[in-house]
């Protein structure tokens, strides 16, 4: 909570821990918990928990970058089909051209660097809004990848089943090496955030563009890196994907953006920029998918899911929305 | 002649847009002789209505500055609604087209609500929306397809003056806005709103009642465009409406509707979603792969956008 430190007041300290989104998550998660375990005991086993921390790993990985870009402000639509078309290329990469493993990988990275640097091409030097940049990335990368896989699955086990076994390893708790890797990701991204200049000039632009560039922080610098970032993140869940399914398919990923957006939202990021840190959207991502098994432990159906998903969302918001009143109400009755 | 050509994009500012789609579609027809035989063109026109009702809506939610991409879902879900409530419940069929549209009308308020009176990104209300009808569409009856009684084939495949009724309703929508927008208090104050929502206020105008008006009228026409999608293929299907949302959107943009607000017209809209489809059809036309149709339609916004940014940044010069 180091950027409210300036408001001085005691007296909202404890409000605004209540109401920081890394606190006010874990209460709803816990009511979640404990409806669920109550209709289905089978739900609360270490099984059951380690499911949900491995499977969470391809959407968190998403909502890391997808974060990133919310908090300057804009949005990445194309993240989820970044990770498609990355994965199509990985695959293709490795068994269609037998490129090699480090090759590949590489290719596949600079893939993901590609398109979010096209991403931010088109936001910060054609000025055209992110919203509308990313949509039409999102269609060009499915076709994309579409065009090269020719609607084929192209199973990894031709070229090796290394990647599937290394996906399947439980070096530590039950948990893989995957969800190792997204960890490590939000530490560093936490480090970043909270005690790096780069942390602050993020904050700084989402809170307030125009004021950042009083301050001398070249804006579109910054929006471009989240937003190059972001398209590495959707590479690496490409190949995280890949690797979990031994199979690259331009079927798996599309959609994935809208549960990155949700949980990025959950987790306190907002949508109007400046707030939000990668404890949050590691709560965010574990809230989503703890959902998401609830919902599928008691047998709602996936389309009662998206329904449930949608509700949540705009709740989430409208939460976010109403803690910014509380608080701010707070505030002026102490300067008072 | 520089004159001329700016005289008349000063009328018509759909004007450099019409010449595109004449060029594409006099090349296509080279390439192809079948393009603009009347099979086809019946075959795009009798498509495009429902597509072109939500692109109306939308450019409305533009106008003021806001958004709405629920559009297309919250149709196919009005679909679904009539199509229960005529042939499940066998209520009579004004009462169910009435609940159809009705349901669409909800979402609208919905919106409006959450955007105007929350106060909250109308991006991520209309996505939350997005997905909340695009579910709801799959839950009722199971998903499974709703046929209508035989009968009501009559009507949809009528064809008075060569198309079907149903075209013929939306343009005579298409004329009202388009008559709302420009000759009313109203349509001023819709753009008003949109171009500068600060000045607007400053002038007396009820932003808020402007903007919630767009998003309710949104929720409208896509409530009337799924139950006219219905009737039209005599069934409702759950799939309907599944990216509506992104032609309707791209035939705003390429008809003059900006992102930032206060600009395009119901014509404008109309010539921009029918280059949308002329477009769709052309890829079929032209036998190029299926594969490449989203890359293409990608391309195509893209650049749509790119033109509207390079026509607002030539109209700050001048």
């Amino acid at each position: 909570m180091k950027r409210n430190s300036n408001s001085k007041s005691t007296g909202t300290s404890f409000l605004e821990i209540i109401l920081s989104p890394e606190v006010s998550i874990l209460v709803p998660l816990l009511i979640l918990v404990a409806i669920t375990t109550a209709k289905n005991p089978n739900f609360l086993t270490i099984k059951n928990i380690q499911v949900i921390l491995r499977n969470l790993v391809f959407i968190g990985t998403l909502a890391i970058g997808q974060s990133l870009v919310i908090m300057c402000g804009d949005i990445d639509l194309s993240i989820g089909t970044n990770s498609t078309l990355t994965g199509v290329f990985f695959g293709v990469a490795l068994v269609w051209w037998g490129l090699g493993f480090i090759p590949s990988l590489l290719l596949t990275i600079f893939i993901g660097l590609f398109i979010g640097g096209v991403n931010a091409f088109f936001t910060n030097v054609c000025k055209i809004n992110s919203w509308i940049v990313t949509m039409a990335t999102k269609y060009m990368c499915v076709g994309m990848a579409t065009v090269i896989t020719k609607g084929y699955i192209i199973p990894i086990k031709d070229w090796s089943n290394a990647l599937y076994e290394w996906s399947r390893l439980r070096p530590l708790g039950g948990l893989s090496w995957p969800f190792f890797l997204f960890f490590g990701l939000i530490v560093i991204g936490e480090i970043a955030i909270r005690f790096t200049p780069i942390g602050r000039k993020i904050h700084a632009v989402g809170l307030n563009a125009n004021a950042a560039v009083l301050d001398g922080i070249n804006v579109p610098k910054v929006k471009a890196m989240c937003q190059i970032t972001a398209g590495l993140m959707g590479a690496i869940c490409g190949i995280l994907q890949v690797a979990n399914t031994n199979t690259a398919t331009n079927a798996i990923g599309e959609g994935n953006e809208f549960p990155a957006v949700i949980s990025a939202v959950i987790g306190g990021v907002s949508n109007t920029g400046g707030k939000g840190t990668m404890l949050g959207v590691l709560l965010g991502v574990i809230m989503y998918q703890t959902l998401k098994n609830c919902l599928q432990l008691m047998g709602a159906n996936n389309n009662l899911q998206l329904v449930l998903l949608g509700l949540i969302l705009i709740l989430a918001v409208y939460v976010d929305v109403l803690k910014g009143k509380i608080s701010s109400r707070a505030r002026k009755a102490v300067a008072k | 002649m520089r004159k001329a050509i700016s005289k008349i994009s000063a009328k018509v500012p759909e004007f450099g847009i019409i010449i595109a789609l004449a060029v594409l579609m006099i090349l296509t027809q080279i390439m192809n002789s079948n393009f603009l035989s009347a099979a086809n063109m019946t075959a795009l026109l009798k498509s495009i209505p429902f597509v072109a009702l939500v692109s109306l809506g939308s450019s409305l939610c533009l106008t003021v500055a806001s958004l709405d991409i629920a559009c297309g879902r919250i149709a196919g879900l009005c679909g679904m609604v009539f199509g229960f409530t005529l042939t499940i419940m066998h209520l009579s069929l004004p009462v169910a087209i009435l609940l159809g549209v009705a349901t669409g009308l909800i979402f609208g308020i919905f919106h409006a609500l959450m955007v105007v009176g929350a106060g909250i990104n109308a991006f991520v209300v209309t996505m939350g929306t997005l997905y909340v009808a695009g579910g709801c569409r799959y839950l009722i009856n199971h998903g499974d397809p709703m046929n209508l009684p035989a009968y009501y084939r009559n009507f949809s495949q009528a064809s008075p003056l060569g198309v079907s009724w149903l075209f013929w309703i939306v343009v005579l929508i298409y004329i009202i806005v388009g008559f709302v927008e420009a000759r009313t208090v109203f349509g001023r104050r819709l753009y008003a709103v949109g171009s500068n929502s600060e000045v607007a206020k400053l002038q007396g105008i009820n932003v808020k009642f402007m903007r919630s008006c767009a998003l309710i009228l949104s929720g409208l026409f896509s409530g009337m465009a799924g139950v006219m999608a219905t009737i039209d293929i005599n069934s409702s299907q759950a799939a309907t409406g599944t990216g509506w949302e992104f032609k309707a959107i791209a035939g705003c943009f390429i008809g003059g509707t900006s992102l930032s607000g206060g600009s395009g017209r119901a014509f404008g809209v109309a010539i921009g979603v029918f280059f949308v489809f002329i477009l769709d059809n052309i890829i079929n036309m032209m036998k190029i792969s299926n594969y490449w149709s989203d890359v293409f339609t990608g391309a195509v916004l893209l650049l749509s956008v790119l033109f509207d940014v390079y026509r607002k940044s030539r109209k700050i010069k001048a």
